[in-house]
């Protein structure tokens, strides 16, 4: 179901973009709690089952290697998400990769 | 271990949905009862704050001017339309994760839903116009899902409306009390007009043990669902699909018509179609008693903005009307004595109709 199907859909916050921008972060706040609660899910399932326990991902220390691969996805991350507000030819750049964090 | 065998189940039907559904539920009631209830009580005191509503002045039957007096003022603050904005969401989406909820493990919850076998249908294909409009921003209505009295009642209900209104774990009880209400003590032969999943029906069963009861609504999907909730309780409840207006039951055949929040669903001339029809299947001395929204005329200022807000925003069509007409008179012009409007507890919902069919008649 797309914003444009529904007839006489209301909109609240004085530009019908900025409801469905709204409506885009509440959704992706949805979606992010189901995965977080599956996390949690999956801890309790696996410490029961003698796998990992809470206690021994919370005390993980990354390796050098595993360090900067987590590092890397960080950046690209971050970049990702703050480089939604530049302008279209730095994000650009940056996405074609032409531009480094 | 969390897994569990089939014989020790005790979850319920609707605690058998997945993961990602029951996650999905459980935020929005999050949503819901933290960040939309906060801002309706900021919202709710800037109202009042405001002197708009002046208690001794404001006429809330008069819901035009009521809107008028205090829209603009609820227009210009962030949290309410905030609010307003994460409310319509949670609205839209409810029922759509709920069906798409179902159907991701339609194998293991089909075989929970389904009665014996289906309600029958004595509607002859003709149900009225206003019934198959886009209720409650739902999609495609009543019957929008063939299992959608499932997903009402085993979602909606049991993930949402009794987390988000509360009711002690038992959203039905006020249901219980309204049935305990009717005048008499007992009754023989109860009709049950727009059943649902047969939330009020069940309840009708408990208060009236002896009685046989009738209950009919026009959604096929809810009237299987209440069915199976009947059969599962080992009750002998006869359904049928059939309009309140037209029940095809015969004359004087109850001491009891009854329903509960069926005729905010509806506009004013079905209203009085409904009483006749209750007349007409009414034994003289028998009883009508209908359950149904809050008159505007009797409630606060705040309260009555509240309710007439919500119900344009949550499309409920007909509640303005419903909220706004004189239903005492509706049953008086219908052949009803000893007319009653009651609020059953003061200040809220539901709001009684009870009167009764003269013995001369
Ligand atoms: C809000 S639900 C109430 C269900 C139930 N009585 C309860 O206590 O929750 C209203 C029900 O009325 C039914 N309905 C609406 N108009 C009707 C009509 N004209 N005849 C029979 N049922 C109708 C709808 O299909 C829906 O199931």
């Amino acid at each position: 179901m797309t914003g444009g199907d529904v007839p006489n859909r209301p909109h609240y916050l004085g530009s019908d973009r900025l409801d469905d921008l709204a409506r885009m972060i509440t959704e992706l706040t949805s979606e992010l709690w189901i995965l977080k609660d599956r996390n949690m899910v999956l801890e309790k399932l696996l410490a029961e089952a003698g796998v990992v326990t809470v206690e021994s991902i919370d005390s993980y220390q990354p390796d050098a290697e595993t360090a900067a691969h987590i590092a890397a996805e960080r950046s690209a991350l971050a970049a990702r998400i703050f480089g939604a507000v530049l302008p279209n030819d730095q994000r650009l750049e940056r996405e074609l990769g032409t531009v480094h964090p | 271990m969390s897994t569990v065998s089939a014989q020790s189940d005790t979850r319920t039907p609707g605690q058998r949905i997945d993961q990602r559904g029951r996650a999905e539920l459980e935020f929005v009631v999050a949503l819901r009862t933290g960040m939309t209830s906060a801002l309706r009580s900021q919202v709710r005191r800037r109202i009042e704050e405001s002197g708009v509503l002046d208690r001794d002045t404001v006429d809330t039957s008069d819901i035009v001017s009521v809107r008028e007096a205090v829209d603009p003022l609820v227009e210009a603050s962030a949290a309410h339309r905030f609010q307003a904005a994460t409310l319509r969401w949670s609205r839209e989406i409810s029922t759509a994760r709920g069906v798409q909820a179902f159907d991701r493990s339609r194998e293991r919850l089909e075989t929970l839903a389904v009665p014996s076998s289906p309600v029958e249908d004595f509607t002859g294909g003709e149900v009225p116009r206003y019934w198959s409009y886009e209720f409650h921003a739902t999609e495609g209505g009543w019957d929008g899902h063939e299992h959608m009295g499932f997903v009402h009642h085993e979602m909606v209900y049991h993930y949402l409306l009794t987390k988000i209104y509360g009711g002690g774990g038992d959203i039905f009880a006020l249901r219980r009390a309204f049935a305990d209400r009717a005048p008499a003590q007992a009754y023989r032969s109860i009709v049950d007009l727009g059943c649902g999943t047969g939330q009020y029906t069940l309840k009708l069963a408990e208060a009236y043990p002896d009685a046989r009861i009738t209950a009919l609504d026009l959604s096929q999907s809810e009237l299987n669902y209440a069915k199976r909730r009947s059969e599962d309780a080992g009750l002998d409840i006869a359904f049928r699909r059939a309009a309140a207006e037209k029940t095809g039951l015969a004359d004087g055949s109850a001491d009891l018509v009854t329903s509960y929040i069926l005729l905010h669903e509806m506009p004013p001339h079905a209203i009085r179609s409904v009483f006749d029809e209750a007349f007409r299947l009414l034994e003289p001395g028998g009883h009508v008693h209908f359950g149904d929204v809050g008159a505007y005329a009797g409630r606060s200022g705040y309260d009555a903005w509240n309710d007439d807000w919500d119900a344009e925003h949550g499309n409920e069509p007909w509640w303005r009307l419903a909220a706004t007409t004189d239903i005492a008179q509706i049953a008086r012009e219908a052949g009803f004595v000893d007319v009653e409007r009651y609020e059953l507890l003061p200040g809220g919902h539901p709001m009684g109709t009870t009167a009764r069919k003269p013995e001369e008649a």
